[in-house]
């Protein structure tokens, strides 16, 4: 046999287990590295505590990767802005935020701690920030059927990939002049889906933008309880570090987070009743 | 924030001055002032109250309105200031008509109950409640009340009840 003969079933070998070699990739940023460079020690907060004023003003970055995880990810949608967007417009009816201001992850250094955040937050005029990062990672795996790829069609034809993507998005938002961590709050996702070999870095890249929103979205909905959560802790003074004032500088630690009602007792009532009914029948 | 509880918003969200007065905190809170806007009602001739209940779509917006600078950026829910008014103005029909130990219960009831609030910090809450009482919410209640009696003075009073039957 010649050896042209054998160069024809080669390369369909090599291309289909090009094919369905399973893979993983992964895309992170995180808060840690970002905010405690070169493992430094995490600086004291402020012994004074956190002065919260409310409604808040509220700034959201994106925690920069050390290479910097945006600009290897060319997801259409995977910008920062209609993310922050998102988180906006869940929070436009809450009257504990005032205002969501995006903060570019450009104007955010990798490795740049709290000195890079204490600019921003003057630059944006902020006081808390909600760093925002992502633990994104992406499998692949053929299936049984990917044999078939050998026939060149089946690549184009077969979706013999199969596909998962799993996202988790973790919120830490800081009091930045104090150095106070205030809470976290996670939110997830996982899109699962079969595709062809050909169409297959298509639909990842689709997958990726798509899992980070709705992964945004449970982020949300979990802040929000999140939110609650902590104003309970703080009205409680189970927090003691931090505390939060209204508009007419009532303190939420005061007030207990209490508010107005106003009602009769059932002594009140009953004894009324009690009272007319006894008149009544003495009437008679 | 609950979209029907009364907040100072209320100048931009104008349904919170009505729908105020109908949120509660709990179950209990709205029961035991159901319970008491109908007490008075009860001991009212039906074209008396009716004069009365056609007065509420503009009394109701009026003392959330007189409650606001009270507020001081809580929310406040409940109909007991509702129920202060109620209680004072059945006094004077009542009182019109003879019926003074009932006119007495409602009205020195309502104008008592008030007077301890504010002067006396005595409030039938618990301090555990999840929520704190506003006085104010009763005395405006009562002055609207009372405004609407004195208002009415004119008018033939309620028949006594072995007259009526």
């Amino acid at each position: 046999m010649s050896p042209r003969a054998f160069a024809l079933p080669l390369a369909l070998l090599l291309l289909a287990s090009g094919c369905i070699h399973p893979t993983t990739q992964t895309r992170r940023s995180s808060l840690m590295a970002y905010l405690y460079p070169k493992a430094q020690a995490a600086p004291q907060p402020n012994p004074q505590g956190a002065r919260l004023q409310v409604p808040l003003k509220l700034g959201v970055a994106f925690v920069p990767g050390g290479g910097g995880w945006r600009d290897d990810h060319p997801v259409p949608g995977l910008q920062e802005k209609p993310l922050v967007e998102m988180l906006r417009a869940s929070f436009k009816d809450k009257p504990w935020v005032g205002e969501i201001k995006p903060i570019p992850t450009a104007y955010l250094r990798a490795d740049g701690g709290f000195d890079n955040l204490d600019q921003v937050c003057r630059m944006f005029g902020v006081d808390v920030v909600a760093l925002v990062s992502v633990d994104q990672i992406q499998h692949t795996d053929p299936k049984w059927y990917s044999f078939a790829y050998l026939t060149i069609v089946g690549a184009f034809v077969l979706p013999a990939e199969k596909n998962s993507t799993s996202t988790l998005i973790d919120a830490a938002v800081f009091h930045v002049p104090t150095r106070t961590f205030l809470m976290r709050a996670p939110g997830q996702n996982t899109i699962k889906g079969s595709t062809t070999a050909i169409a297959q870095e298509e639909l990842l890249r689709r997958d990726a933008g798509e899992s980070l929103k709705l992964a945004m979205q449970d982020l949300a909905k979990n802040l929000d309880a999140e939110v609650g959560a902590f104003k309970a802790e703080v009205a409680e003074g189970r927090r003691t570090d931090v505390d939060m004032v209204d508009r007419q500088g009532q303190s939420l630690r005061q007030t207990g987070g209490k508010g107005w009602g106003g009602a009769y007792g059932w002594m009140e009532v009953g004894g009324a009743a009690l009272a007319l009914a006894a008149l009544r029948r003495r009437r008679r | 924030m609950n979209p029907f509880e009364l907040t100072t918003s209320a100048l931009r969200e104008p349904w919170r001055l009505w729908t105020g007065h109908l949120a509660h905190w709990s179950l209990g809170h709205a029961a035991v002032n159901l319970g008491a806007c109908l007490l008075p009602l009860a001991f009212l001739p039906s074209a008396i109250r009716r004069q009365l209940l056609r007065t509420l779509p503009w009394m109701l917006p009026l003392g959330s309105l007189l409650l606001l600078p009270f507020l001081a950026g809580r929310p406040y829910r409940g109909a007991s200031g509702l129920a202060c008014l109620l209680w004072v103005a059945a006094a004077f029909p009542l009182a019109r008509a003879g019926r003074w130990p009932e006119a007495l219960v409602f009205g020195l009831g309502a104008l008592l109950k008030s007077m301890l609030e504010v002067a006396g910090g005595i409030h039938p809450l618990s301090p555990d409640a999840a929520w704190e009482g506003l006085p104010m919410a009763h005395v405006t209640g009562a002055a609207l009340g009372l405004g609407w009696g004195l208002s009415r003075a004119s008018d033939p009073g309620v028949a006594p009840p072995e007259s009526a039957a």
